[in-house]
């Protein structure tokens, strides 16, 4: 019989790993969607994803389900991401950036046809945008959390995350112009 | 195009975005329909805008590395092995701690019932052995 999230959360409490294992495979894609989204595919996604698990196995005591699971996670996993981004930002002020995350040059979809490939573009163009037009669009468009949702999440005034959402796809668009002419 | 028009399409334009995310006002909802009816450009723009928020959603991804819930559910072994150590540590401490303490009080018990058992009289000089002495004294005391 599969159990729901609030009796694996109880039993989870009383130190059943496989009722949390269980929650983790679960949520995981949610919080690969929002941790891949805010950074990227890389090391640091990994850890932050495990370090989302691993707080909230922590504070499972503290957890009274005023929020569901799927919300709570992906709050801790947007805060990691954004001290993550904080991390690489001071970094960046000491050291060469990388240039691999460069998409000057997007290629036309005709040559990158392939899914992958344009998932993969789109990924890189989402962290060309400046961390809080990066977070309504991770929330709103890739985890599907609706407009107020999303303004919840982030403590913002609906009419915030509005602009910011257009902001965000306006600047988006222009990064992925080559991309998206090839399909209008 | 003046200024003015450029303020109506980008006002309009602002509206085609929250249209996507928001539920217009009527007003708002009668406005956006004649400008889509009235401009090709917009509705080209409606169509990036939604190909576009289908290539956001689409590039969701979908997992971690294989094996993902393993991994975590070893950080958490390894924590909480860890912070048992540290507790045993600490608790092993306090064991051997406790048991000095004990035996200290033990010794100066004795040291004060043999003190007041050589002694005249009952006061804290006689029980400490410090009668003979002045608090300058003991202070130049050598330490060894």
């Amino acid at each position: 019989m599969k159990l729901n999230d609030q009796q694996l959360i109880i039993n989870a409490r009383n130190k059943d790993s496989d009722a949390f294992k269980e929650l983790i495979k679960k949520y995981e894609h949610q919080v690969a969607a929002t941790v891949i989204g805010m950074l990227g595919y890389c090391t640091e996604a990994e850890d932050i994803g495990q370090e989302t698990f691993i707080r909230f196995y922590n504070s499972l005591d503290k957890f009274r389900g005023d929020a569901s699971v799927g919300t709570y996670l992906t709050r801790i996993a947007i805060n990691l991401s954004l001290n993550e981004l904080k991390r690489r930002k001071r970094q960046r002020k000491f050291f060469f950036s990388r240039s691999n995350d460069n998409i000057e040059n997007v290629p036309d979809t005709k040559e990158s046809n392939n899914k992958k490939e344009i998932n993969k573009l789109v990924r890189l163009g989402i962290q060309k945008l400046e961390p809080k037009f990066r977070t309504v669009l991770v929330l709103r468009l890739i985890d599907g959390y609706s407009t107020q949702e999303t303004a919840q999440s982030l403590n913002l005034p609906v009419g915030t995350v509005l602009s910011r959402l257009a902001r965000a796809q306006m600047k988006l668009k222009e990064i992925l112009k080559p991309l998206l002419r090839g399909q209008t | 195009m003046n200024k003015k028009g450029k303020g109506k399409n980008k006002k309009i334009l602002e509206l085609l975005y929250r249209s996507f995310d928001d539920n217009l006002e009527e007003k708002e909802q009668k406005q956006l329909a004649e400008a889509l009816e009235n401009s090709k450009e917009l509705r080209q723009e409606k169509e990036i805008i939604a190909a576009q928020r289908q290539f956001i959603s689409d590039s969701a991804a979908q997992s971690f590395k294989p094996f993902f819930a393993e991994r975590v559910m070893n950080r958490i072994k390894g924590i909480s092995e860890k912070k048992n150590t540290l507790e045993t540590f600490y608790d092993t401490f306090k064991a051997v701690f406790q048991r000095f303490a004990i035996a200290g009080a033990v010794i100066m018990l004795a040291l004060i019932i043999y003190n007041l058992g050589i002694g005249d009289s009952l006061s804290v000089e006689e029980i400490f052995y410090a009668s003979d002495f002045t608090f300058e004294e003991i202070l130049q005391l050598p330490l060894f």
